[in-house]
């Protein structure tokens, strides 16, 4: 599939700020299943971008713009081409021993531990505990998990912020992509599986109803060996396919959020996002 | 005349001055003989002249958690330590092997990680440091050099022998003692110094203004030190040191990254800053990437560091090397990274992860030193024969919690070395810190800190817990 992404950040300050840093993961990746073909970002008022490669791999954009200023408008327009099945084998029998005898476990330290949006929480144990022992199939357990978030949390946009943790979330039964995401994450680590968060997009080109294709998305990528990163939406249930673009992938939201910066001045800024994905029609 | 030595006692460990048969070692012989030559008037006449020197120059630390949060001046003891050349050498050969390891592991840990990948230090311990700085993983520092400045603590056990009880790694404070008290005690009481020609310390600043210059790619640097400000600690040796380099103090709020570019405000405009030696904690650094409310940091520093357009020194993320749980591994450094023995001891260390070392640890907290891996400056640690046991409960409680924060190790009987105490010279348990360069190559200057626990029988030395410090001479032997 073929996508073009416009994503678009608007920050309006009531009183003028000045000395803004901004660091960006906005750059679709690319690997064995994407192929970002092209990338252009603008900063309205224009400022030099630098680029760096994080240490998860994610390619992260930079930028400064010190005089006084009242608005901030970040534009990432992207091509990507995705190489996913539409619709992937579910991964069976990812048995604990492999997983366990596998050389990259121990670089995946990180990936299965608490971080800072992912805590081992009362609340999550006990949700982690109702679910029960994942048996001898991760990549069931996984699967099972993430759709039971599916079926039990309802999707809402004012029930959560960008800082609720896991634990909040589980208490409300509610939250959105961001949260659902965070979940799976603590949910699989807390089995020790290595788990990391992914942000993206979601698109469908058959127009059925998916949750969270107005913004940026959010998913939930497990280590689960001889298949590697497998990932999973729980907000909408389902395996990764070809209706997903990935962007960047971390510990959490932390490591990969779209934007995030710091400024001076006294004002609180207002953001506005809007993300519109496009899909093109190829003829076979 | 009051005998100044006759009544010195030494207790039950290894004495800095005197033998075991009470007789002065031959490099303390000279001093020995100024010594009986003074009287103990004129002694306490010139104490007063050197403190009431050291406060006029604001030679002041503060001590935290002291609600009476003053600046006090570091108690100075007028009886100099006297270290010859040829245990000088063997010190100064032992802490750059050290360093060399150390920074070699830095390298390592943040790159390839090989050390990790062949078993020889554990993932969990290097990854579950909170001083292991993720955000430094993949970044090349320049000559990969990470840690320009360290003081590497010392002490000598019953037999004399010098370990190594922590290495410092971050931003080691103390150099201006040593430089104020050789000033001071030189001005105030040159007669001590007959029959001693003391190495001088006073090129200590142009020694690191000379590995600060080393760090960076660029011939004609840019250095500034970067400082929190006036309430922290060492602000006297921030001052003193960028005095003495000729180099600008600057505070965050006097730098500014533009274009991925660090600058430094002047009355002429912006100047290009290329070295930053700071004296503050990582975590305040830089507000975009570490704590978000840092008031004394650069925004935007790590990302013009990452690109190489500015070194700081030390190297962001050196903490991971001196955690207290990592100490127990430099041995085995040293043999990894140099393939040579350690010339400089470590003290046998229990770490509480370990279920054998922490069932010996629980089980005698009474006869061990319990030390939490994330606290520094003698703050948070338990020294077992003087503790209460509700302190010890506390501890027992804490270590099967957070196993992670705490390592312990058996009382060592710090060397003692004459103190004056009340009207007489006492022994007082010392300690050795000497500082290491490194810029192109290791630099060990022979300007060391001897702190000194000043209550009888006390075995920390730090400031914060009531040290003071002593001059330290480093004399070249004879013949």
């Amino acid at each position: 599939m073929l996508y073009t992404i416009d994503h678009e950040t608007a920050y309006s300050y009531s009183q003028r700020v000045r000395e803004s840093y901004t660091v960006c993961h906005l750059q679709p990746m690319s690997d064995i299943t994407q192929y970002c073909t092209g990338f252009d970002l603008r900063i309205e008022p224009h400022a030099q971008i630098f680029f760096y490669r994080d240490r998860f791999g994610n390619e992260a954009q930079h930028f400064s713009y010190l005089p006084n200023h009242d608005a901030l408008k970040i534009s990432a327009r992207s091509s990507v081409v995705t190489a996913r099945p539409s619709a992937p084998e579910p991964p069976r029998s990812v048995h604990r021993e492999v997983l366990a005898m596998d050389p990259l476990l121990p670089e995946l330290y990180d990936y299965l531990h608490e971080s800072a949006y992912t805590t081992f929480g009362p609340a999550l144990r006990e949700f982690a505990a109702w679910l029960g022992e994942p048996s001898d199939d991760l990549a069931g357990y996984f699967i099972r998990a993430g759709e039971a978030i599916h079926e039990l949390f309802r999707y809402d946009r004012d029930a959560t912020g960008v800082h609720t943790t896991v634990d909040e979330a589980v208490e409300l039964r509610s939250g959105v992509c961001q949260d659902f995401a965070h979940l799976l994450v603590a949910l699989a680590r807390l089995q020790n599986i290595p788990a990391r968060y992914v942000s993206g997009y979601i698109h469908t080109r058959s127009g059925d109803d998916v949750l969270g294709a107005e913004a940026s998305h959010a998913w939930c990528e497990a280590y689960l060996p001889p298949y590697g990163w497998v990932g999973y939406d729980p907000t909408n249930a389902r395996l990764i396919n070809d209706e997903f673009v990935k962007i960047a992938v971390g510990r959490d939201y932390r490591d990969v959020s779209p934007v995030r910066g710091v400024y001076k001045g006294a004002s609180q800024g207002l953001l506005s996002v809007n993300v519109a994905v496009e899909a093109l029609t190829t003829t076979q | 005349m009051q005998p100044l030595l006759e009544l010195y006692e030494q207790v039950d460990c290894y004495d800095e001055f005197a033998a075991e048969n009470g007789v002065p070692r031959p490099h303390y012989a000279g001093l020995a003989a100024t010594l009986r030559s003074i009287e103990w008037s004129d002694l306490r006449a010139r104490e007063q002249t050197v403190n009431a020197a050291l406060l006029q120059r604001g030679v002041t630390f503060t001590v935290y958690a002291d609600s009476r949060g003053t600046e006090r001046i570091m108690p100075f003891d007028l009886i100099p330590r006297i270290i010859p050349g040829s245990e000088w050498d063997r010190i100064s050969r032992g802490v750059a092997q050290r360093v060399r390891a150390l920074n070699a592991f830095l390298a390592d840990v943040y790159h390839e990680q090989r050390i990790l990948r062949d078993g020889v230090v554990p993932w969990e311990l290097v990854y579950s440091s909170k001083f292991f700085c993720r955000e430094m993983v993949g970044v090349r520092v320049f000559r990969d050099v990470y840690i320009h400045v360290s003081g590497i603590d010392l002490i000598r056990g019953r037999n004399g022998t010098y370990y190594v009880l922590e290495d410092n790694l971050r931003s080691p404070s103390g150099i201006s003692y040593v430089l104020e008290n050789r000033d001071v005690l030189k001005r105030s009481f040159p007669k001590l110094f007959e029959n001693y020609q003391p190495l001088p310390v006073d090129d200590y600043p142009l020694r690191l203004r000379a590995a600060l210059r080393a760090s960076s790619c660029n011939d004609d640097p840019t250095i500034v030190l970067l400082t929190p400000g006036i309430y922290n600690a060492a602000y006297f040796e921030h001052t003193l040191l960028a005095r003495r380099m000729g180099v600008e103090l600057v505070e965050g709020s006097d730098l500014i990254v533009r274009d991925n570019v660090v600058f430094m405000r002047t009355t002429r405009g912006l100047q290009r800053v290329d070295v930053i030696y700071r004296r503050i904690d990582d975590d305040f650094l830089d507000p975009l990437y570490f704590r978000p409310d840092s008031a004394v940091g650069i925004a935007g520093l790590i990302n013009a560091y990452r690109a190489g357009n500015v070194v700081i020194a030390n190297a962001v993320g050196t903490g991971v090397a001196d955690d207290k749980a990592v100490y127990p591994h430099v041995p085995a450094m040293i043999r990894y990274y140099l393939s040579e023995e350690s010339i400089l001891e470590n003290v046998p260390t229990f770490d509480c992860t370990i279920d054998s070392d922490r069932e010996h640890v629980l089980g005698h907290l009474e006869d061990l030193v319990v030390k939490n891996t994330n606290q520094s400056g003698g703050y948070g640690m338990l020294m077992g024969p003087a503790s209460t046991a509700e302190e010890r409960e506390r501890f027992r409680e804490a270590i099967c919690a957070h196993p992670r924060d705490f390592i312990a190790q058996p009382v060592i009987q710090l060397s003692s070395h004459p103190t004056i105490a009340g009207e007489r010279l006492a022994p007082r348990h010392v300690d050795l810190r000497p500082f290491v360069l490194y810029g192109r190559e290791i630099d060990v200057p022979p300007a060391a800190l001897t702190r000194v626990a000043l209550t009888e029988g006390s075995l920390v030395v730090n400031s914060s817990q009531g040290g003071g410090s002593k001059d330290t001479w480093i004399i070249e032997d004879e013949g």
